[in-house]
């Protein structure tokens, strides 16, 4: 244990500390969620009105809400759907996000151009006031605010994609399967793309996180789930009003939200911390003679 | 100079045609109510009084016409009549604007003023403990979604200060000063983080440069190194992302405000999606869109206030 409080990305590697705490997390709130059919003690919507507002028991682990719903199960549940349309958000966004930043990178030119413009001035307002103009639009409800979400972050990803496809864009590599007569889809996809995937999938895991929140606050708001079926963000709105008698209803998928996003946003910062040399901390003199790598010199 | 600014005002008024027809088309052809039965509520309507206001809100007119009333109208200062409510949308605007500006003001002062400081100090003392603490600290800010927030700070101030008005109107200037401060302090500590992280990754990079061992070798003392000359580079960043943190300030407010039980454009904005009170609708997002734009202006203008080379480069 010592040892392990020790290792902090000095060495180069990805497994220190802070990684498996958040990896470990990560785990457990998706295996749980996944499996909550079999997990969850309580069907999540079966109404028991004997047992309304009850307190944490070995029965209801974290109480009832006002009509006897079990809190825990529907914690399990409303992950699900967070969960789900976090992924959905996040694989629409990629679907068309990616293939555009490929595409601007590789050509360049008047296209280009005017993609930039576009994107950058989408990008300078925040995903949620566009995602109100959405629903304000096409009407609330969990799938159009996930396809709006979707959509929205459509041009971060773009522009992400289209900078790293300029690094890579006069590699030699390039030049020979250019050379070759490859097609450009394959050249693309099959050549440029697996290069530019580290930054696009640290991309891709920090939008996950990002797409938790926003989920969250659009069912928070009621424009988002619509009752029976809940969410994270639903059931804060939910437990809101009894903050005061039963402050676990609303405290407890708060916290899912904070826990998740928090460790996946630890999770990406230490890859993207392994993934980039410089920003790992060089190991001290005293450690490298401690493993044995240098000799100690007499007299320091 | 001037050709510069000439040449962002014609892209700011692009900008602004292109919002405004956008958001009012996609509405008018899109969406799924029919504004006559937003207009009309429920009551017993006649064939008359749907034709009545049918003339009244322009609806028999082709979309493209409705647009450009529309426009005309907000050139005028009229910025269009509530379905809903039937009263000026404007009026309804201005009497919740003080609630989210001061909302929006309070919060940016409070979370730069935090922010700046923090960021500096995590960057004097990177890598050890107070370094640390402030990270795990802007971690953890950064995901708590700004309703939980509020939500917390609701919970805790009933507990611990009953008397504390968390909810209900406010009389006078002290008043409302009161009032909004809690909610302040809730969106302040939400959207913290990137201007905390802008700030001390600036700060470790202006304390690497050679001219840092220059004023040090000079015997300058460390606060004038750190807040004098420091700071004046590292804060350059900082500055242009506040217009990007204002956009984050009015949805975060969006959501304070109904935590807090403020009426508020936020809420009124939300609340008018829900009615389909499609007047209102346009005219707020509208409204942002212009003072998204104003913030940007500003940020451009403040950048070359403070950094000289910036001045130099533009007037070329």
């Amino acid at each position: 244990m010592k040892r392990m409080k020790r290792k902090t990305n000095s060495e180069g590697t990805l497994w220190t500390f802070p990684f498996i705490l958040a990896a470990a997390v990560l785990v457990i709130v998706f295996a749980t969620t996944i499996f909550a059919p079999f997990i969850a003690p309580w069907d999540p919507n079966q109404l028991d009105l004997r047992q309304i507002f009850a307190s944490p028991s070995p029965e209801h682990l974290l109480g009832t809400d006002k009509t006897g719903r079990d809190i825990f199960s529907r914690i399990l549940f409303g992950g699900r759907m967070t969960l789900s349309g976090a992924f959905a958000v996040v694989a629409i966004s990629m679907i068309l996000g990616i293939p555009a930043g490929l595409f601007a990178g590789y050509y360049g030119g008047k296209a280009d151009k005017v993609m930039m413009w576009v994107t950058n001035i989408i990008v300078s307002f925040p995903p949620l006031l566009l995602a109100f103009v959405f629903v304000a639009v096409f009407g609330s409800g969990f799938e159009k605010v996930v396809l709006a979400l979707g959509v929205i972050y459509v041009p971060m990803l773009a522009r992400t994609t289209r900078s790293i496809v300029l690094t890579q864009r006069n590699q030699t590599y390039v030049e020979a399967v250019e050379a070759m007569g490859y097609g450009t889809g394959k050249i693309l996809f099959k050549h440029i793309l697996p290069n530019c995937m580290p930054t696009i999938l640290v991309q891709v895991t920090l939008d996950i996180g990002n797409a938790i929140l926003d989920l969250a606050a659009m069912s928070f708001l009621g424009l988002g789930v619509k009752p029976p079926v809940s969410d994270w963000g639903a059931m804060l709105e939910d437990g809101r009003v009894y903050l005061l008698t039963q402050p676990l209803q609303a405290l407890a998928p708060g916290i899912m939200i904070v826990v998740t996003v928090v460790a996946i946003n630890v999770f990406v910062e230490e890859i993207r911390k392994y993934l980039n040399p410089s920003e790992r901390r060089l190991p001290t003199y005293r450690q490298l003679v401690k493993r044995g790598l240098i000799a100690e010199e007499a007299g320091r | 100079m001037a050709v510069s600014w000439l040449k962002k005002l014609a892209e700011y008024v692009c900008i602004l045609v292109a919002v405004s027809a956008l958001i009012f088309f996609m509405i008018h052809l899109f969406s799924p109510t029919d504004p006559i039965s937003v207009i009309v509520g429920g009551k017993g309507s006649t064939p008359e009084i749907i034709e009545n206001a049918r003339k009244k809100f322009y609806l028999d007119q082709p979309v493209w016409k409705q647009y450009l009333i529309w426009v005309q109208g907000i050139l005028h200062g009229d910025w269009g009549v509530s379905y809903k409510y039937q009263t000026p949308v404007l009026e309804s605007i201005l009497s919740r604007a003080p609630v989210t500006l001061g909302l929006v003001i309070g919060a940016s002062v409070l979370s730069v003023g935090a922010a700046i400081p923090l960021g500096v100090l995590s960057a004097v003392k990177k890598d050890r403990p107070a370094d640390r603490i402030i990270s795990i600290l802007s971690l953890v800010l950064a995901a708590i979604p700004p309703f939980l927030l509020s939500l917390l700070m609701v919970f805790a101030l009933s507990k611990a200060a009953p008397q504390y008005p968390i909810a209900g109107g406010y009389e006078g200037v002290g008043g409302y000063l009161w009032r909004m401060l809690a909610p302040c302090i809730a969106l302040a500590c939400a959207k913290i983080t990137i201007t905390l992280k802008v700030t001390r990754q600036g700060m470790i990079e202006e304390m690497k440069k050679p001219y840092m061992m220059n004023v040090e070798a000079k015997g300058m003392p460390e606060a004038n190194r750190i807040w004098k000359h420091g700071l004046k580079n590292a804060v350059i960043p900082v500055i242009s992302i506040l217009s990007v943190q204002i956009g984050a300030m009015i949805v975060g407010a969006v959501l304070v405000e109904s935590v807090f039980s403020l009426s508020g454009i936020g809420s009124f904005l939300i609340d008018s999606i829900k009615a389909s009170d499609y007047p209102v609708v346009q005219a707020i997002i509208l409204m942002l869109v212009i003072v998204f734009l104003l913030a940007s202006a500003a940020a451009d203008g403040l950048y070359s206030l403070i950094d000289p080379r910036i001045r130099a480069r533009k007037g070329k």
